[in-house]
């Protein structure tokens, strides 16, 4: 990524990123994360038979919108701030999409400041996940 | 900063209203080589920067960063530790909600410095808003994270969390 101050703008999309969400990435998070809700992972525990399905942790949407905000900037920005709404549960198994846009500049004393909209959309299209972050920008 | 609408904190009964501002034990969190690579590996990063140590300190890294969001691994102590959720279960203050279900309904993480491999961070967490939502109650909790050696905050992160009777 070799993008400037100079060259972003508002409205400005993040190239989206497509998760699979497979039972084998969830499994991936759950080790990282030491997260192991039953819904999550166990098709047989009573809370899944609740729900009818497996649903995804609404921290690994957290961290893979992170991933989103941080491939975007590159070397260029450091991630301040990173806030997610899970606003409806999403199923495991069925590809997530996160994606974004830089909403505001700011030039605040020397320091320059980029906020951003970002959210996670289900293979339907309508977004599961809203949030939004701030990059402090460090690159020319 | 509210995750979700609700009723409001003074319709609690005394014994919820009374663990509002309650605070926790700090807590040790890891930020270990091997845990930083998998929370990278889940959220599928490519970079080498989170994988490979000369690659990170080309970069100008001291050492692998951590990608947004992770905050380390709590230490697991057998009997101190939540078995679900990895977190520790000692010393944290007691919301006694009686609802056996739980859903996440946001996280809000503000990194006040770059943490990498090798560090060590103590968490305290504190109890900053319990509210009637729908047929559950919605806590929110603060975790603020220290660096251990220095003292000094190097991050904070919300959690709102929904618990409830059954998930359907």
């Amino acid at each position: 990524m070799t993008m400037a101050w100079d060259s972003l703008h508002e409205r400005q999309a993040l190239p989206a990123r497509v998760h699979a969400c497979s039972r084998l990435d969830i499994t991936k998070y759950a080790a990282a994360s030491g997260d192991f809700y039953p819904p999550h992972l166990d098709p047989d525990a009573p809370e899944t038979r609740e729900l009818g399905r497996l649903i995804v942790p609404g921290r690994f949407k957290h961290a893979c919108l992170g991933r989103l905000v941080a491939e975007w900037a590159g070397r260029h920005g450091f991630v301040r701030r990173l806030l997610c709404r899970y606003g409806e549960a999403d199923t495991v198994g069925r590809p997530l999409t996160c994606a974004g846009e830089v909403r505001r500049l700011v030039v605040d004393g020397e320091q320059r400041l980029v906020y951003l909209k970002i959210w996670v959309a289900n293979a339907e299209g309508r977004i599961t996940t809203l949030g939004t972050a701030t990059v402090v920008w460090t690159g020319p | 900063m509210s995750h979700a609408d609700g009723g409001r904190a003074d319709e609690l009964p005394p014994p919820l209203r009374a663990a509002l501002g309650a605070s926790s034990l700090p807590w040790r969190y890891e930020l270990t080589s091997t845990a930083l690579r998998a929370y990278a590996r889940a959220a599928g990063y490519a970079d080498l920067v989170y994988y490979h140590l000369d690659t990170a300190r080309a970069a100008g890294f001291r050492d692998l960063p951590a990608p947004p969001g992770f905050l380390g691994v709590a230490v697991y102590v057998p009997g101190l530790s939540d078995e679900v959720f990895s977190e520790p279960s000692f010393g944290q203050p007691d919301v006694p909600h009686g609802l056996p279900r739980v859903l996440d309904l946001g996280t809000d993480t503000e990194h006040l410095a770059q943490l990498h491999a090798g560090d060590v961070l103590l968490a305290t967490t504190t109890v900053v808003d319990i509210r009637p939502n729908g047929d559950g109650l919605l806590v929110v909790r603060e975790l603020v994270f220290c660096d251990e050696p220095s003292g000094a905050v190097v991050a904070r992160q919300r959690r709102s969390t929904l618990y409830l009777q059954a998930l359907s």
